[in-house]
């Protein structure tokens, strides 16, 4: 009896160390993803920006609909709250919509200040300065799209590893 | 005493525009009693300076606790304010306004419109934009379904049904109200013998107010509006394309206004256009609406005063009688209606 629990807590523990690991795992992916759907996001916007002379609410709930997941989110409850004439600024509909949906983004601290400097901005100025912000707001993340894709193809592995390895460990100490 | 329609209108138009005003601007607005939320025409914005209301013939100053004839109780409007008033007025969108603020002007949600000033940047010699905004003037737009109901009688006749009709006055007495009204009698057959094709050449979309291509105030059933298109090359799109039988148009006073305006003489069309001056003598005197009044461009020139009340016709004169009051001889082959 005594033998059989035993398997069965360093089965949980092996389980959910290789859990751990597989999360980890998935958020290097996941950054990786969502940042070239920012990136997408992006380059749509210069192109609405360019091109159409979209208004901001226009364009991002285009965007919206072109990309796919927690990125599409984000922007679609930024064009609604544009829309919705609350009387808030662009910068601070993007504070609040970015602090709602922050728990559904494997983004980083660090990318998300790149877009914050961007939303500060955007849509106060002029078509050929908004275009600069935005390009210089795409070449940043872009390098951070560059670093997250190489951390992508290495750590992942690496987590979920660690995470059995580690579960491992724990089992044969408490053995 | 005021109608509930009226102030439903004008409570909505408040909500429309409060939304586009920072919070502090926002919450006094909001506070005003139904006889200011109806009779507010405008709401003045310079930096550094207390925030004025415009209503009408009378101003008072916005205060914490909604309006104040004290200076001193007033908000002052600081850049801060002013950055987040034009975000907000352009939807977080400056560079889809650019046209517009290049004009000076931007028509927001419900038609209505707000007038910028700034320092203007300028390339070759033309205005670029307008940066560093000191000034914003939001002017409510409203339909007044009476404005034109005492003058349409004087303006109906000549050879095209309506006389070509230039109206005239100093800025704020309420020609666009009564050049929309007409639009509306006239293309809805309202105290008229039988409805018009009517065309507004909306150069600043005051006139219909057009917000995303929609005209946000009545202008008829029979109305098509041209928006944001240079007077002069607005009215010969329509000449072409629409077979009006009125033109209506706002603020002439460039040249090629007035060769567009000889076009409709000759097409047969009436016109419908305003003009800035203090009466019809100080128009006569600008030499374009001199020459324009030789060769017999408008059969009734309307002058319109802002007391006792805005949009007080002051007087209607018919051409011959002005011209020759004015010692300007038309030769009689180029007198019409």
């Amino acid at each position: 009896m005594g033998a059989a629990v035993r398997v069965v807590g360093a089965v949980l523990i092996v389980v959910a160390g290789a859990a751990t690991g597989d999360v980890r795992a998935r958020a290097y992916l996941r950054r990786r993803d969502e940042l070239a759907s920012m990136l997408s996001s992006l380059q749509l916007l210069e192109t609405q920006l360019n091109y159409t002379v979209a208004p901001l609410q226009r364009a991002l709930s285009v965007i919206s609909q072109t990309v796919r997941g927690p990125v599409s989110l984000l922007l679609r409850s930024v064009s609604e709250e544009i829309g919705g004439r609350s009387g808030r600024t662009v910068s601070e509909i993007w504070q609040e919509a970015r602090r709602i949906q922050r728990h559904r983004l494997a983004l980083k601290e660090e990318d998300l200040r790149i877009l914050d400097e961007l939303f500060a901005v955007l849509g106060t100025s002029g078509r050929d300065d908004q275009l600069c912000h935005v390009r210089l707001c795409r070449e940043r993340l872009a390098l951070m799209q560059r670093d997250a894709a190489e951390q992508a193809t290495t750590y992942p592995r690496m987590c979920r590893y660690l995470g059995v390895m580690g579960a491992l460990v724990i089992v044969l100490l408490l053995a | 005493m005021l109608l509930t329609d009226d102030l439903v209108k004008a409570s909505t138009d408040l909500d429309l525009i409060g939304a586009m005003l920072p919070q502090r601007l926002r919450d006094p607005l909001l506070l005003l009693c139904d006889a200011d939320k109806a009779d507010l025409q405008e709401i003045r914005l310079r930096l550094g300076r207390p925030v004025i209301l415009g209503f009408g013939t009378r101003e008072s100053f916005l205060s914490e606790g909604g309006t104040s004839m004290l200076a001193s109780k007033a908000i002052i409007f600081n850049p801060a304010m002013r950055d987040q008033t034009m975000n907000l007025l352009t939807e977080g969108s400056v560079y889809a306004f650019e046209d517009q603020i290049r004009g000076g002007y931007v028509t927001v949600a419900g038609g209505h419109r707000v007038g910028l000033v700034g320092r203007a940047v300028t390339r070759s010699g033309r205005v670029e934009t307008i940066r560093d905004i000191s000034g914003i003037n939001i002017r409510f737009s409203r339909d007044v379904i009476t404005a034109a109901r005492e003058l349409i009688p004087s303006l109906l006749g000549g050879d095209y049904g309506v006389y070509r009709t230039l109206i005239v006055s100093p800025p704020g007495c309420g020609k666009t109200t009564i050049l929309r009204d007409l639009a509306r009698r006239l293309s809805s057959g309202i105290g008229t013998p039988q409805p018009f094709k009517v065309c507004i050449v909306d150069e600043r979309s005051e006139i219909a107010g057009c917000w995303n291509g929609m005209p946000q105030r009545d202008v008829g059933m029979r109305t098509d509006v041209l928006d944001r298109v240079p007077k002069a090359e607005g009215i010969m799109m329509v000449i072409r394309s629409m077979s009006p039988e009125v033109i209506i148009t706002d603020e002439l006073g460039r040249d090629e206004d007035f060769a567009a305006i000889a076009e409709c003489v000759n097409a047969g069309v009436s016109v419908i256009a305003t003009a800035h001056a203090g009466n019809v003598g100080e128009v006569l005197s600008r030499p374009t609406f001199k020459a324009s009044a030789l060769r017999g461009h408008f059969d009734r020139y309307v002058e319109l005063s802002r007391y006792p009340k805005i949009g007080t016709v002051r007087s209607i004169s018919s051409a011959d009688s002005l011209v020759a009051c004015s010692g300007v001889r038309v030769a009689p082959s180029l007198r019409r209606g």
